[in-house]
């Protein structure tokens, strides 16, 4: 169970595809980084967004109730 | 009109008479396979999957698949409340296969599994608009604003969005079925995460994962939230109610009519504009919020 609930959690969704997603936006929007840059920061940025969904149980700032 | 009776005949009618009528009228549009539903589920899943290979090979730009792909997400859960209520073969029909063939394999762009959806939906009819039962009773919202607000926090991480349905399959002794949801997750990440890491993230994003979250909201709003809206009565006549929608009965998927469903649920979609229409002046002698369709002649 726990196994599970880790697969499902934010920081592996931040990590696995929105990282990957951050990374091709960045791309996309031709800020012409060096080769690998791009990537690091879109899981640099997916997986801090994933910690922070985690801790606060939330994507948005705004918490449910 | 109801089966030809002037409003005042109808209202002399007793109690029997009047639910003889009713049930009678109802049956006349029960009964029938809705072979649009059928074609509706199997088409919508083919152009869905078939926006994948167009898309990665530069066939169809992304900018035209993914307001395509939000449709075929919104509209595939339609087709499978159809067979959740085995309204295209019931058990024992030597079509029954098709029925549970619909229901399964025309939720796959919404990622939901059919076995949890259809033994969720069962306890939602039988407890509508119970605050403790109805596994649907958080949609419940003081207005359109509140509804989307809530619709997109309960999905949150420390949301409660899959507790009530838990719940309910616990309650019921069907908490197995949790398996099928867990799988359907797994798959659900696996091709994200598979199509974020081979390069292909944005297109993941556009072809599933917003068109998911969007179609959720849409199906949300103009299945559960407005038709039950507000959600207070829980007899068998004030669970649901009539409105007329801005965006017509198609862009508000046929539920303007929702009163019809949960009085006949064997009665399929595409029937219950005509049913409403015939049965209108007796739901209204029942107690019914028809909305503003009580203003209409038909």
């Amino acid at each position: 169970m726990k196994a599970i609930k880790f697969l499902f959690s934010p920081p592996i969704f931040g990590l696995g595809f929105m990282g990957p997603l951050i990374a091709e936006l960045i791309v996309l929007a031709e800020f012409n980084l060096p080769s690998g840059v791009p990537l690091i920061a879109g899981l640099i940025i997916g997986g801090s967004l994933g910690l922070m969904a985690q801790a606060r149980g939330s994507w948005f700032w705004v918490k449910p109730s | 009109m109801s089966a030809a009776l002037s409003r005042a005949e109808l209202e002399a009618l007793s109690g029997p008479e009047l639910d003889a009528l009713e049930r009678q009228i109802a049956g006349r549009y029960m009964h029938r396979i809705p072979w649009s539903a059928v074609a509706w589920g199997l088409g919508n899943l083919t152009i869905w999957l078939s926006l994948w290979p167009l898309v990665l090979f530069d066939i169809l730009p992304i900018a035209w698949a993914f307001p395509i792909a939000v449709l075929n997400v919104a509209l595939s859960y339609l087709p499978s409340h159809e067979a959740q209520h085995s309204i295209i073969a019931r058990e024992g029909h030597p079509l029954r296969w098709l029925n549970e063939l619909i229901g399964h394999v025309s939720v796959i762009p919404l990622g939901q599994p059919y076995r949890v959806l259809k033994a969720t939906h069962m306890e939602h009819h039988a407890h509508t608009n119970n605050p403790d039962l109805d596994p649907d009773y958080a949609v419940h919202a003081k207005d359109s604003w509140d509804f989307f607000k809530n619709s997109l926090l309960r999905r949150q991480p420390g949301g409660a969005a899959q507790d009530a349905y838990g719940a309910a399959l616990a309650r019921i002794d069907k908490e197995h079925l949790l398996l099928d949801a867990v799988v359907y997750n797994l798959i659900f990440l696996t091709v994200l995460f598979a199509m974020a890491w081979t390069g292909h993230a944005i297109e993941a994003a556009l072809l599933w994962w917003l068109p998911r979250h969007i179609a959720q909201t849409y199906i949300q709003y103009y299945l559960s939230w407005a038709p039950h809206h507000p959600g207070i009565r829980q007899e068998r006549y004030g669970q649901t109610r009539g409105f007329m929608s801005k965006v017509g009965n198609l862009l508000s998927m046929g539920m303007q009519f929702h009163i019809i469903h949960h009085l006949y649920p064997r009665i399929p979609l595409s029937s219950t504009p005509a049913a409403f229409r015939d049965l209108k002046d007796i739901l209204e002698i029942r107690g019914c919020d028809v909305g503003d369709w009580a203003d209409t002649t038909k």
